[in-house]
C-alpha cells in the first residue's frame, strides 16, 4: 500500500433509518495513515451514523474502502479486526465477568491460544495502567476505569484504526486526563467524534464538522472550531 | 433495593476470589459434593428430636470445618444462611400451631442448612468457573450465557433503577402505583436500547458472545478427595440422624 | 427479595416431588433454550440478557398498593410477551438460577421444582392468554389474563407441591394462602398492563406478535388446561381420599399399588409418611396425565387444521 493512499476512503455515502429519514445525504472522507481527524458536530448531525458504517455495523449506499479493501458483506471480519472501536459507554462493551478476561476476548477471538491471548491481554492492561485490576469484575470499576479498560481490550486486539465514539463523556477529568495522555501517546490513524473540543484540539490537527448528514467543513481543527463557534 | 444487598454480594464475590485449596478445586466437583450435602441434609432422617439434633450438629461441624479450611469467616457463613427465615418461619409457625414443634424446627434446621451450604459452594467458587463446569457437565451454552449477561448487567440495572428513584423523590414525587410502572417501562425500554448498544459493540469486536474460561477446567486428584470427603460426610449426617 | 413468597427452599419437598421436577424441568429447559436458538435472531444473547437483568431488577421495585403494602413483579407474562415463550423460558430460568446460587433465594434440590413452577409453567401459561388475545380490541385483557395466569398457576403448583410433600395446611391457612395469591395474581397482570401500556407511549410496537402461530381458541385453550391443571392438581393433592376413590373407580389403583409398594414401602422419608406419599403420587401422575392428553390433543388438532 503506498504511503499516500488513505487509510480510510468514504464516498458518496448515503444512509436511510427505517422510518425514511435520510441520516446520512452523500458524505465524502479521507483518513490517512498516521492522522489523527475530530469530528464535531450537533447531536444528530450524523457522526456515530457515518462511524458505525466504517465497521459495517451499519450498511448504506455509496463507496467504503478501508485499509485498501473495499468493504462488503464477506470481508467484515477482516475489516472490524482492523477497526478498533471504542463506545460511549463502557458498561455497553465490557461483557466479560472480569477485566481480563475482556481484555482478552479480542485476541482470543482472533484464534490466540490463551497463553498468547493472557499475555497480550496483560500488556494491554499495562499499558493502560490497570494491571492491578486484572482479576476484578467490571462493575467493581469507576466509569473511567472501565473506559480505559474498554480501550485495553481494542488495543489487545492489534488494530490499525482507532475510532473513537464520544469517549469522555462519563468521565471526570482527571479520567480524561489519563485518557488523553493514553491516546497521545498511541500511533494508530484515529477518528474521534466528540462535544468535548478542548479534549479534540489536544488529540487531533484535523477536524471535520457535521450538519444534518453532510460533511460542510474539513480543515485545521482550530479553523473549524472558530469558524462555527464550536465551544 | 438497599446498599444491604449489594455488600451481601461484593462480599460473596471477594471471598469466591480467594486461593484455598478449597477455591482452587475443579468447580465440577465442588458443585457435585455440595449436591451430595444438600441431599444429605434433605434425606437425613429425623424422626425425633435426638435424631434432627445430632445430624444437625454434624451439619454445622462439617460446613464450619470447610469455612474455616476455605480461609473464610465461619460464622459469617453461618449466619448468611438465615436469608430463608421469612418464608421458612411462615411453615414453621404454622406447623408449631398444628402442635408439631418438632416438625417446626425440622423445617427450620434443614432449610438453614441448606442455605449455608449453597452460600459456601459459591463463596469458594467464582460464578464464572461455576457456570463453565456447568456447562461441561451439559447445561447447554446459550443458557450459560445468558445467566453470565444477567448477571453482569444486573448491577448496570440496579444502579439505573438507584439513580431514577433517587431523581424521582428529589422532584417529590411520593411512591405510586403509576411511577412504579412508568419506572420500570422506562428501565425496560432503557435495557432494550442497551442490548442493541451492546450487541453492535460485540460485532464490532468481532464476535459472539462466546465464555472462553482462560484457565480451563482441569481436574486433579485433590478433586475426587474433596468428593470423598462429601461422601463421608454425607453418610456421616445420615448415620447421626438414626438411620443405622 | 422480589416476589420470594413463591421460591421454596430446600428442606420442604419431599425427595419424589424435587426428583420428579426435575426429571420434567432439566430436559424442558434444554428444549427451550434449542427453540430460543432458532427463534431469535443474531443478537440473541445481548438481548435476553440485558432483558434478564431488567427484570431480575424489576422484581425488586415495590409496587404502593396502599395501607402500606406493596406488590412485586414476577415478570414472566411480560418477558414472553416481548422475547416470545422460548427465550423467556431460558431468561427465567438464568434469574431463578442466579437467584438459588446468589441469594439463596429458593433451594437448589428445590431449583427444579422452582424452575417448573415459575420458568416454565408460569411463562407460558403468562403467554397464552396474552399470545391468544393480542393485537385486537382485546389486547389489555389478553396483557391482564397473562400476568395473572402466570402468578395464578405458579402459586397454585407451589402449594400442591408442598401439601403432597406433606406440607399440611389447615383450611384457614390454606383459605388465606390462596387468597393471597390471588391478590398477587391480580397484582401481576395490572403491573404487566401498566408496564406494557407505558411502554407502548415509549417504545411503539415492541411487542413481537408472531405471525400467523396457532389460533386463539386453540391457544386460550392450552391455557385454560394449565390452570386447570393446577387447580386439579391443587385439590388432588389435598384431598387424596377423593383422588383414590375416582382411581379405584376406573381400575387404576389396585395396578399403582403394586407398582409404587416396591421401591417407598422400605423406605422412610422424613416429613410425611410412606402411605401419604403413595397416595400423592398417585393423584398426580394421574393429574400430569390429564393435562398432557388436554394438551397433547389440543396441539393435535391445531397441526391437523394447520395442514
Amino acid at each position: 500500500m503506498s504511503h499516500h493512499q488513505p487509510i480510510i476512503e468514504v464516498r458518496d455515502l448515503r444512509y436511510r433509518y427505517e422510518d425514511g429519514t435520510e441520516a446520512l445525504k452523500g458524505v465524502d472522507f479521507m483518513l490517512h495513515r498516521g492522522e489523527r481527524v475530530a469530528l464535531l458536530g450537533a447531536n444528530g448531525s450524523g457522526k456515530t451514523t457515518f462511524l458505525l458504517h466504517l465497521n459495517g455495523i451499519l450498511r448504506g449506499q455509496g463507496f467504503i474502502e478501508v485499509c485498501g479493501t473495499e468493504l462488503a458483506g464477506s470481508n467484515l471480519k477482516w475489516i472490524r479486526r482492523r477497526i478498533g472501536f471504542l463506545f460511549q459507554d463502557p458498561d455497553d462493551q465490557l461483557f466479560l465477568p472480569t477485566v481480563l478476561e475482556d481484555v482478552a476476548f479480542g485476541p482470543l477471538e482472533q484464534g490466540c491460544t490463551a497463553e498468547d491471548a493472557t499475555r497480550r491481554a496483560h500488556a494491554a492492561l499495562e499499558h493502560v495502567g490497570l494491571s492491578v485490576e486484572a482479576a476484578r469484575a467490571p462493575h467493581r470499576l469507576s466509569a473511567g476505569q472501565r473506559q480505559r479498560v474498554a480501550l485495553a481490550g481494542i488495543l489487545a486486539a492489534e488494530p490499525e484504526i482507532l475510532v473513537l465514539d464520544e469517549p469522555t463523556t462519563h468521565l471526570d477529568p482527571p479520567s480524561r486526563g489519563a485518557l488523553l495522555t493514553l491516546l497521545a501517546g498511541l500511533p494508530q490513524s484515529l477518528l474521534l467524534a466528540t462535544h468535548d473540543v478542548v479534549f479534540a484540539a489536544q488529540l487531533a490537527q484535523r477536524a471535520v464538522f457535521f450538519d444534518r448528514g453532510r460533511i460542510i467543513a474539513d480543515g485545521p481543527i482550530d479553523q473549524v472550531v472558530q469558524e462555527f463557534r464550536w465551544t | 433495593m438497599n446498599s444491604g444487598t449489594l455488600r451481601t454480594i461484593r462480599t460473596l464475590e471477594d471471598w469466591s476470589r480467594g486461593g484455598s485449596w478449597l477455591h482452587r478445586r475443579d468447580p465440577r466437583f465442588k458443585l457435585l459434593s455440595a449436591l451430595l450435602l444438600l441431599a444429605a441434609i434433605a434425606l437425613a432422617p429425623a424422626r425425633d428430636s435426638r435424631g434432627l439434633l445430632l445430624s444437625s450438629a454434624a451439619a454445622v461441624s462439617i460446613l464450619f470445618i470447610a469455612s474455616v479450611s476455605a480461609a473464610l469467616p465461619p460464622l459469617s457463613i453461618l449466619a448468611r444462611g438465615w436469608v430463608v427465615l421469612p418464608f421458612t418461619g411462615v411453615f414453621a409457625l404454622l406447623a408449631w400451631l398444628e402442635g408439631d414443634p418438632h416438625r417446626a424446627a425440622a423445617l427450620l434446621a434443614k432449610s438453614w442448612l441448606s442455605a449455608v451450604a449453597v452460600v459456601l459452594l459459591m463463596a469458594v467458587t467464582p460464578l464464572e468457573r461455576l457456570l463453565a463446569g456447568m456447562q461441561s457437565l451439559g447445561v447447554p451454552p446459550l443458557l450459560a450465557s445468558v445467566v453470565q449477561f444477567v448477571w453482569r448487567y444486573l448491577h448496570v440495572a440496579l444502579d439505573q433503577l438507584r439513580r431514577m428513584q433517587v431523581a424521582r423523590l428529589a422532584r417529590g414525587g411520593e411512591r405510586r402505583f403509576v411511577f412504579a410502572a412508568a419506572t420500570v417501562a422506562v428501565l425496560f425500554a432503557s435495557s432494550a436500547a442497551r442490548a442493541e448498544r451492546v450487541h453492535r459493540a460485540l460485532l464490532a469486536r468481532g464476535g459472539e458472545a462466546r465464555f472462553l474460561l482462560l484457565q480451563p477446567l482441569k481436574t486433579r486428584p485433590a478433586d475426587l478427595g474433596l468428593l470423598g470427603g462429601a461422601l463421608l460426610s454425607a453418610a456421616l449426617l445420615m448415620a447421626s440422624g438414626g438411620w443405622l | 427479595m422480589g416476589s420470594s413468597e413463591m421460591h421454596i427452599p430446600d428442606g420442604f419437598l419431599a425427595p419424589p416431588v424435587w426428583g420428579a421436577l426435575w426429571v420434567v424441568s432439566a430436559p424442558a429447559v434444554v428444549v427451550a433454550t434449542r427453540r430460543a436458538q432458532c427463534d431469535l435472531d443474531e443478537s440473541k444473547v445481548p438481548m435476553m440478557g440485558v432483558l434478564g437483568a431488567f427484570v431480575f431488577a424489576a422484581q425488586m421495585v415495590n409496587f404502593p398498593l396502599g395501607a402500606g403494602t406493596s406488590g412485586h413483579l414476577l415478570g414472566g407474562a411480560l418477558l414472553a410477551a416481548a422475547l416470545g415463550p422460548a427465550p423467556a423460558i431460558v431468561v427465567m430460568t438464568a434469574i431463578l438460577t442466579l437467584q438459588a446460587l446468589i441469594f439463596q433465594d429458593g433451594g437448589l434440590l428445590a431449583l427444579g421444582a422452582n424452575l417448573f413452577n415459575m420458568a416454565l409453567a408460569g411463562t407460558l401459561a403468562g403467554y397464552w392468554p396474552w399470545r391468544a388475545l393480542a393485537g385486537g380490541r382485546f389486547n389489555r385483557i389478553g396483557l391482564f389474563a397473562g400476568g395473572f395466569c402466570s402468578v395464578l398457576v405458579c402459586a397454585l403448583l407451589a402449594l400442591s407441591e408442598l401439601s403432597v410433600s406433606g406440607v399440611r395446611f389447615g383450611s384457614a391457612a390454606m383459605s388465606l394462602a390462596l387468597g393471597v395469591f390471588l391478590v398477587n395474581a391480580v397484582l401481576e397482570g395490572l403491573i404487566t398492563l401498566a408496564v406494557a401500556t407505558s411502554l407502548e407511549a415509549i417504545r411503539p410496537g415492541w411487542l413481537k406478535a408472531k405471525a400467523g402461530a396457532g389460533s386463539p381458541a386453540l391457544l386460550l385453550l392450552f391455557a385454560f388446561a394449565t390452570v386447570l391443571a393446577s387447580v386439579g392438581f391443587l385439590f388432588a393433592s389435598t384431598h387424596p381420599d377423593g383422588v383414590e376413590h375416582l382411581a379405584r373407580m376406573t381400575g387404576l389403583i389396585s395396578h399403582e399399588r403394586r407398582f409404587f409398594q416396591a421401591p417407598l414401602a422400605d423406605y422412610e422419608i422424613a416429613l410425611s409418611g410412606s402411605v401419604w406419599i403413595r397416595k400423592a403420587i398417585a393423584g398426580l401422575t394421574g393429574l400430569l396425565l390429564a393435562a398432557a392428553t388436554c394438551l397433547a390433543l389440543a396441539r393435535w388438532i391445531g397441526r391437523w387444521r394447520r395442514a
